[in-house]
């Protein structure tokens, strides 16, 4: 069983791989079982996780709300994230599947 | 909900490959598009290289580069979003010219003004043309249940423009039999004006206008009304409202727009909590209102029949005043009470522990008027008190919208908004739990609401596999809201939501000083809601309002 490290990667369905921080993914809680290293995903030995269904420019944005939501997590005046509106439909769908 | 501000982007010279929007080329892309549509949605889950469905087809989806550089650009998208931008704009048109057609019926009430020679023939066929569009409205109003206008409903529409006509700021629509009232009934209310300015012949100048403003009574009591027109909530020159003796299960948090708002009566209806909306309106800031709620159904925050369990020598004794001045800490004195009452008579019920509450909050309120007092501001009170006293367990909602965690039994006679000592107990665990950011389906669900048309995009919902039923039904409310009064408002922070991450109901006392024992009279229950999971943040014992 391979340690828990500070950082996992997400890849997407076309390829492209996004390093982030374990502790912002983890909010999605679907993630967060994926890569439970006591869990028996074959997803948790490599700190790695294939989003098949996600293009890349999906994951990227979720992978911008990742830090989004950390940034301000305790804020009291929250920024609104730029959503683009070509993808939001698409995101809709990657948030419902992430529960994020 | 405003219009879009611009229109529909149209395509781009730089972007041949775009189809256009004639008529033809879409009737012949339909079948293509709905091909299309189907193995996308049956490929989503499998990889695959196809680009993804509403991404532009310009970038590669992997260039992430080329997507960086221009990020804000609104860029045209192949697959049904065409139809939903085509037909954004095609009702953005029908209700800019519907916008047109109201403004020259509303310039016609000031014929007389515009035109010093205007005969009155001339102002009759305005009033003519205008009952005749409130009569068009009246038609495209989309009615599924109503083939025939009922006569009750036809007969109030004659009323409310009988008033309008003469001026008349008293509506009485009482005692109709209704059953059901459309926006287009009330609609003519907007052009309602004091009547001593109906004859002037020339426009009102500023100082004119506001005496204009009218000052609506509206009765609706003893009809059979289940619902109430939105329409109704954007008439903010209502004064007095009379809903008493309908069917009504809820009220609207929109009921707060009606700022103008003296006396409310809901009393007599099927009303089982209110919204929290309403706590604000009862918390008058020197306004005099009179609101009248019950009779009605409301749920309780736990069983407040009998006497208090607390022995009334000890426990709810007024405070004197000087004893107060010497109260350095008043929660402190209040579990001292609390401790004592454990120690003597054992485990403090429920109702003991509101009652211990109610006089936290009382000694506190008494101590912030003494302290505003001595500072010389004045205050205007209220006769009667607002103390919190409980709220029920905190029901916490996913992204979308769906339960995270049954607490209770659900909608068995109120029990699931029974009072209770921790409301936050269920609170989810782990990082971001009690996060105030929105959560990025709620993000996106807003940016679906403002750039498209959802009311055209419906009908084809059904028709994408890939659209869960939590997300359709989101998707749905999101297009009620915009259709609809717009979209709710935190409880907590006043930020505007779609999905509601956490709802609970608080119970407040409103009733007079002199009451020493709790009874059912005078605990109201208002429902919170609020945007984030952090958001959810019960009022404290103690909380009360001037
Ligand atoms: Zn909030």
């Amino acid at each position: 069983m391979a340690s828990e490290t500070d950082y996992v990667t997400l890849i997407s369905k076309d390829g492209f791989s996004y390093v982030v921080q374990r502790s912002s993914a983890r909010i999605s809680p679907v993630l967060k079982r994926m890569l439970d290293p006591t869990g028996a995903f074959l997803e948790a030995k490599d700190n790695t996780c294939i989003l098949q269904d996600m293009p890349g420019i999906v994951l990227e944005k979720v992978c911008e709300y990742f830090y989004y939501n950390e940034k301000n997590k305790d804020a009291r005046d929250v920024p609104e994230m730029d959503i683009p509106t070509e993808l939001c439909l698409e995101l809709l769908m990657a948030s419902d599947y992430l529960d994020i | 909900m405003s219009l879009p501000s611009s229109p529909p982007l149209l395509p781009e010279q730089d972007l041949p490959t775009l189809p256009t929007f004639a008529p033809i080329a879409s009737a012949s892309n339909a079948g293509l598009r709905a091909l299309n549509r189907k193995r996308q949605l049956s490929d989503y889950g499998s990889p695959s290289s196809d680009p993804p469905l509403f991404s532009d087809t310009t970038s590669d989806g992997g260039d992430a580069s080329h997507y960086e550089e221009q990020p804000r650009r609104k860029r045209l998208v192949r697959g049904p979003w065409w139809n939903v931008g085509k037909g954004r704009g095609q009702s953005l048109r029908r209700s800019m010219a519907k916008t047109e057609r109201l403004r020259n019926g509303d310039s016609g009430v000031w014929m007389g003004s515009d035109e010093s020679e205007a005969s009155s023939d001339c102002l009759i066929s305005s009033q003519q043309r205008m009952q005749e569009l409130a009569m068009q409205d009246m038609a495209d109003e989309e009615m599924s249940s109503d083939e025939t206008l009922p006569n009750a409903e036809a007969l109030a529409a004659r009323l409310v423009h009988g008033c309008v006509d003469k001026g008349k700021e008293v509506v009485d629509l009482s005692d109709r039999g209704l059953i059901h009232l459309s926006n287009a009934t009330l609609a003519p209310l907007h052009q309602l004006i004091r009547p001593s300015f109906v004859g002037v012949t020339h426009p009102p100048s500023e100082d004119e206008f506001s005496p204009l403003t009218p000052s609506i009574q509206l009765f609706l009591s003893r009809n059979q009304l289940t619902a109430l027109p939105l329409e109704l909530f954007n008439l903010t020159n209502i004064s007095v409202l009379s809903l008493r003796n309908n069917d009504l299960q809820h009220l609207s948090p929109a009921i707060a727009r009606l700022n103008k708002l003296k006396e409310l009566n809901i009393a007599g209806n099927n009303i089982s909590y209110l919204p929290w909306e309403l706590l604000e309106l009862l918390d008058r800031r020197g306004k005099h209102r009179q609101i009248t709620v019950r009779p009605n159904p409301l749920i309780e925050p736990c069983d407040l029949s009998g006497p208090s369990p607390l022995p009334k020598a000890n426990f709810t004794r007024v405070m004197q005043t000087e004893e107060l001045a010497r109260c350095t800490d008043t929660r402190d004195t209040v579990n001292n009470l609390r401790c004592k009452y454990v120690a003597e008579q054992g485990t403090l019920s429920m109702r003991g522990e509101l009652e211990l509450r109610l006089k936290l909050g009382r000694m506190l309120r008494i101590q912030y008027l003494q302290e505003a007092s001595k500072a010389g501001r004045e205050l205007k009170l209220c006769r009667e008190e607002l103390i919190y006293l409980a709220s029920s367990a905190v029901q916490y909602f996913r992204g979308d919208g769906t339960p995270l965690r049954r607490t209770g039994s659900q909608h068995a006679g109120g029990e699931e908004f029974a009072a209770c000592l921790d409301p936050t107990a269920t609170a989810p665990s782990g990082s971001g739990s009690a996060s105030t950011a929105p959560s990025l389906f709620e993000l996106a669900l807003h940016s679906l609401q403002t750039n498209f048309n959802l009311q055209d995009f419906l009908p084809k919902m059904s028709t994408f596999p890939g659209i869960s039923s939590s997300l359709a039904s989101a998707i749905r409310l999101a297009a009620a809201n915009t259709h609809g009064l717009g979209n709710e408002t935190c409880s907590t922070c006043g930020k505007h939501f779609i999905i509601a991450r956490a709802e609970w109901m608080e119970y407040w006392f409103h009733g007079w000083s002199s009451q020493r024992e709790l009874t059912s009279e005078a605990v109201l229950p208002f429902l919170r809601r609020v945007c984030s999971w952090g958001c959810a943040r019960p009022s404290e014992a103690g909380e009360f309002r001037c």
